[in-house]
């Protein structure tokens, strides 16, 4: 196994808002510890023909590009790639060029930029159109072989009756869709520890030795919980904790805390979760037009912090 | 809705097409297919719904104002291509100078004036460039940056949309409805129709003026709601200038390109009338190819002939809605639903025939509006007493008022694209715009239209 082989390979959505720009820390502290490779990526839905009137908006695109002007997602990209290099993950001598690739067909819409990290991690800002924004996130995580993902969520969860009114959250659409671990990022700062959640099914077992991976990238504190949905399956929730706190400790890890509550558990994981800098969860079995009814999807609905669904 | 009862008073034919019209309008507004599809399916809904031969269908397709809808796209793309912006960019600011609030005003000027005769996308697609240009020079900070763009892109849009009616070649929906008004009303041995004919010129004297009144009350508009901390763009202009200058005199192809552009206009003023300005702009258009001054393939890949489908799609299904009394009875109900109110009528209806379109053309683009609204209001025209060339200027003037959303109108479509606006700074301005638009119309329709003999 390579070097590169083993380096953790992160995809970054930028565009959906401001908490993906703040995630950045977050990846830095990562990529401190494991020297990553890094995709920021940036996807524009294609532009629909009747609403141009029949003249294609790729005219007025290249008509951009030849005035040596950027195209909008290109500064969003620039933005997030200044604040890598503030933060030291990106080597001071600049790549000014765009190269162009034609990945679905959009002479204007697709270019990539790269630039290496001091300890040879490469970081790359990719601009992607597509007709759905959820399919080309998903199809560029598995081009770059990622291993995790991170997207900005919502900063306030939809809750009440306009939970079933409004359309569900990109974020979350793209969670439920997407085969890499996925990080629903708000206010995604490091520092304040991991919050796992652990059940007593094969799922979450497979799942810890991730998070323990995972919490040795980003060298932040860990808490164990698990919720029972009654009193009688206490027993079951502190065996899952014991166990996954056992693991732990074999990695050279001690959890700095184990939880067993009771009630239901989206509400209480949310809850308690608020004072984490990360949620990290075991993806549900569920298919994905029914993982909206899974616990780890729930919480990455309804947190008002970053939730990891790890896969 | 096909396998139900045919309402009263309303052939079965007349609630198929009907039927045909609210689906096509469902499909246009919400895109669960792609819009080429939709009018395919316009198509083959006459064939196999309307039992119309397939030959008539495909004749009903192609009139003038498709022919038109083609030429002037692809001049558009072909003008674009021609770099004049950067020329355009140094007119602008040599005549402004530096002061903000006059570039801003400059730039809807010389949009507007633009694209009242060679369509909004093309100006829009050419000024975009020169607008953020000088936002990139301006500043670098990102608050001020967007409280710039936002002047001056809602500068460029605006003028291009409510220019577009200045002239039958601003848009497609002026060449839809003149030709919906020579289909309805024009009858070569009658010369009481005649007025139905209607010219380049006699469009302009109509519908310019209505332009040229709204375009410095837009700027004050816009200059109220979005103000600028950047009084003046000194350093970004003089950087602009230095940037223009680099690219030297300009060029001879440069010069053959104003040329054709001033012979295509020459031909709509002067002979659409007897050649139809769809033939102009397609020979406009092969002038360019002819010359070289554009490519084949730029041309091909620049416009949607999706969209070319789309507008002969819909003008071919208002002709079927005309011919079955479908138009007829839906004008109807709207003329009964009026009449309580007292808006059946004269000044009224063009009141309530204005805010119809204005609903309808911020839903889906001002072309398909027209397509889809001329022959009811055409129809409700008749039905009404009131005149059908009044109704019909005023559905294509008010079809340019589609300031509330970003699909309203191309122009906004392409400056949205910039990435500097929210769709929220359409609403914010939008209302105003609004506003002052119905009072302008509203008063030539009742003060300046008799004038002219309208």
């Amino acid at each position: 196994m390579t070097e590169d082989d083993k380096r953790l390979r992160i995809l970054v959505c930028i565009g959906g808002g401001p908490e993906a720009f703040t995630g950045l820390k977050f990846v830095h502290r990562l990529s401190e510890q494991s020297c990553a490779d890094i995709a920021l990526l940036y996807v524009r839905p294609l532009d629909s023909g009747l609403k141009s009137g029949g003249m294609d908006i790729r005219v007025a695109r290249e008509n951009i590009l030849e005035w040596g002007l950027e195209l909008p997602g290109m500064a969003h990209l620039n933005k997030a790639r200044d604040i890598l290099a503030d933060l030291g993950e990106i080597e001071t001598e600049s790549n000014d060029d765009w190269q162009h690739r034609e990945v679905s067909g959009d002479p204007v819409g697709e270019f990539l930029r790269e630039y290496h990290n001091p300890c040879g991690g490469t970081i790359s800002l990719r601009l992607r159109t597509a007709t759905d924004v959820t399919t080309a996130v998903v199809d560029e995580a598995d081009r770059f072989n990622a291993d995790l993902v991170i997207i900005g969520g919502s900063p306030e969860p939809v809750e009440g009756i306009r939970k079933f009114l409004t359309p569900k959250a990109l974020a979350l659409k793209i969670a439920s869709h997407i085969d890499q671990s996925i990080i629903v990022a708000r206010h995604l700062e490091p520092g304040q520890g991991h919050l796992v959640c652990v059940q007593d099914n094969e799922r979450s077992r497979a799942m810890v030795p991730k998070a323990i991976s995972y919490a040795h990238a980003c060298a932040c504190p860990i808490t164990i919980l698990s919720v029972a949905e009654t009193e009688e399956e206490r027993t079951t929730a502190q065996k899952a904790v014991d166990e996954a706190a056992q693991t732990f400790r074999l990695n050279g890890i001690e959890p700095h805390e184990l939880l067993v509550e009771v009630g239901n558990p989206a509400e209480i994981i949310s809850e308690l979760g608020y004072d984490f800098s990360l949620i990290v969860m075991a993806e549900s079995e569920k298919p994905w037009f029914a993982k909206s009814f899974s616990v780890a999807h729930d919480v990455a609905a309804r947190s008002r912090n970053s939730v990891l669904i790890v896969k | 809705m096909i396998l139900g009862p045919v309402p009263e008073g309303l052939s079965p034919e007349g609630w198929r097409v009907l039927v045909m019209t609210v689906g096509a309008t469902i499909l246009f507004i919400t895109e669960p297919i792609p819009l080429p599809a939709v009018a395919l399916l316009i198509i083959l809904g006459q064939v196999f719904l309307l039992k119309l031969d397939s030959t008539v269908v495909a004749k009903s397709l192609m009139k003038d104002s498709v022919l038109f809808i083609m030429g002037s796209l692809m001049l558009a793309v072909a003008l674009v291509k021609q770099k004049l912006d950067k020329r355009l960019a140094l007119l602008i600011v040599r005549v402004t100078g530096s002061n903000t609030y006059r570039i801003a005003f400059g730039i809807s000027v010389f949009s507007g004036i633009l694209a009242s005769f060679i369509g909004e996308h093309t100006v829009a697609a050419m000024m975009l460039p020169v607008a953020l240009s000088l936002l990139q020079l301006a500043t670098d900070d990102p608050e001020k940056r967007r409280a710039l763009a936002v002047l001056f892109l809602f500068s460029i849009s605006y003028a291009c949309a409510m220019a577009g009616i200045g002239t039958p070649s601003g848009g497609a929906r002026n060449a839809i409805m003149i030709d919906y008004l020579r289909d309805f009303f024009y009858a070569a041995d009658d010369p009481a129709t005649y007025e139905y004919k209607v010219s380049y010129l006699k469009w302009m004297i109509y519908a310019y003026p209505v332009f040229l009144i709204q375009l410095p009350l837009m700027h004050i508009i816009l200059r109220y709601t979005f103000k600028t901390d950047i009084a003046d763009l000194g350093p970004a202009v003089e950087k602009l200038k230095e940037q223009v200058g680099k690219e030297g005199a300009m060029e001879g192809r440069h010069y053959v390109a104003i040329l054709l552009f001033v012979l295509t206009l020459i031909g709509w003023v002067g002979f659409s009338s007897e050649y139809g300005m769809g033939t102009i702009a397609i020979l406009g258009a092969v002038m360019f190819l002819i010359t070289g001054l554009v490519r084949w393939q730029d041309l091909n890949s620049g416009v949607n002939w999706g969209v070319v489908w789309l507008y002969a799609a819909a003008i071919s299904l208002g002709v079927q809605m005309r011919d079955t009394g479908g138009a007829a009875w839906v004008a109807g109900i709207f003329m009964d639903a009026l009449e309580p109110v007292g808006l059946d009528s004269g000044l009224g209806l063009l009141a309530a025939v204005m805010v119809l379109t204005t609903f309808i053309t911020n839903t889906m683009s001002n072309g398909a509006a027209v397509a889809v609204l001329g022959p009811i209001v055409l129809s409700i025209a008749v039905g009404s007493g009131t005149n059908p060339l009044a109704v019909g200027m005023v559905t294509a003037v008010s079809s340019a008022f589609a300031y509330f959303t970003v699909i309203g109108t191309p122009a906004s479509t392409i400056v949205y694209s910039s990435g500097y606006l929210r769709s929220s700074d359409f609403m914010k301005v939008g209302w105003r715009m609004g506003i002052m638009s119905f009072i302008i119309l509203a008063l030539a329709s009742k003060y300046y239209w008799p004038l002219v003999g309208l």
